[in-house]
């Protein structure tokens, strides 16, 4: 058996729709995702395994106009008298109309092997046009829409270890050491020490590796 | 007293096994759960908020279970702790924890 590979088809795609879309600025997007598991070595011995590869491909490709326009078609840019700077804080070229998030998750419960269980989700979100020019300059609401962290169904290894860390996070008490912990995990200190504990074990929950790994590695002093 | 609360948020598709799962954990790591409530702050996001408080988790295991056309279930031996709107498999339903 062999892999199946697309990585040239959402470029082939893409180039024809832009060609089609050519009369005027357009955003576009196209993605592609193949999942492949195939079975190399198979033999009569049960003692031995069956060797397997696997592998995930995703292509994107996005085409996103400038943000100031597209050449030919911007309009001057309107200079301050008092500094005879231009204005518009937007550099010609600068595409912002596009923001994605993609996130794969192997949920399968009992599964020692990665990505063969029935439980593979991979969720995709992006905003364009409109919607991501409104909010391209304000952070806060680019995570509100991509970045909210959400708990989800995890592998029973995978629990035991968030748990760990939030069994050792609970015994902390050092301000210091928490704000340490709080800053890994994007989460804004305040003067409650047991507050502060409490969010970051609320947060730990949300956590996969490699993101495991690295508060592990963070707190494997305090943790031993 | 009140205590500090958190909330946790669970997407939309999850089935109540799996829902009741992720709350079990949410009382192990952080204590008894206090409210449900489904989230729609952040669309196109559908999200369901767990909320739970700072202390420690009375004995008992929690259970979810579906209020059917409005009417919350008796269960057996358990207490009714809340009742609130949470996504279940992509749909929004009337859910009552029971511990």
């Amino acid at each position: 058996m062999t892999f199946h590979t697309l990585v040239g088809r959402p470029l082939v795609l893409m180039v024809t729709a832009t060609g089609l879309a050519a009369c005027q600025p357009a955003l576009i997007y196209g993605e592609r995702t193949s999942f492949n598991l195939a079975a190399v070595q198979v033999n009569d011995n049960v003692s031995e395994p069956v060797r397997i590869n696997f592998g995930l491909l995703r292509s994107v490709a996005t085409a996103a106009p400038p943000r100031g326009g597209m050449a030919g078609e911007r309009p001057a840019m309107p200079v301050d008298p008092k500094s005879d700077k231009k204005t518009d804080g937007t550099a010609n070229g600068e595409a912002v109309s596009v923001f994605s998030n993609f996130h794969l998750e192997d949920s399968g419960a009992g599964s020692s092997l990665p990505l063969v269980s029935d439980e593979l989700t991979i969720r995709t979100r992006f905003a364009s046009g409109e919607a991501a020019i409104s909010v391209a300059d304000k952070p806060r609401a680019v995570r509100a829409i991509l970045g909210v962290g959400t708990v989800g169904p995890v592998s029973p290894e995978v629990r035991a270890r968030q748990k760990k860390l939030v069994d050792c996070v609970r015994k902390i008490v050092d301000p210091k050491q928490l704000e340490v912990i709080a800053k890994e995990l994007g989460v804004e200190s305040t003067d409650n020490p047991q507050a502060d504990n409490f969010e970051i074990r609320n947060r730990i929950g949300e956590k996969r590796p490699p993101e495991l790994d690295r508060l592990e590695s963070i707190l494997k002093i305090t943790c031993v | 007293m009140p205590n500090i609360t958190a909330i946790r948020f669970i997407e939309d598709d999850l089935d109540l096994a799996r829902i009741t799962e992720l709350v079990q954990a949410g009382e192990e790591d952080l204590g008894p759960l206090l409210a449900i409530s489904a989230c729609e702050h952040f669309p196109p996001r559908r999200l369901t908020c767990f909320t739970h408080e700072d202390k420690e988790t009375p004995a008992g295991v929690l259970e979810l279970r579906l209020c059917s056309g409005g009417a919350v279930p008796k269960v057996p031996g358990k207490t009714l702790l809340c009742i609130g709107r949470c996504f279940v498999a992509g749909s929004k339903q009337t859910v009552a924890a029971f511990r």
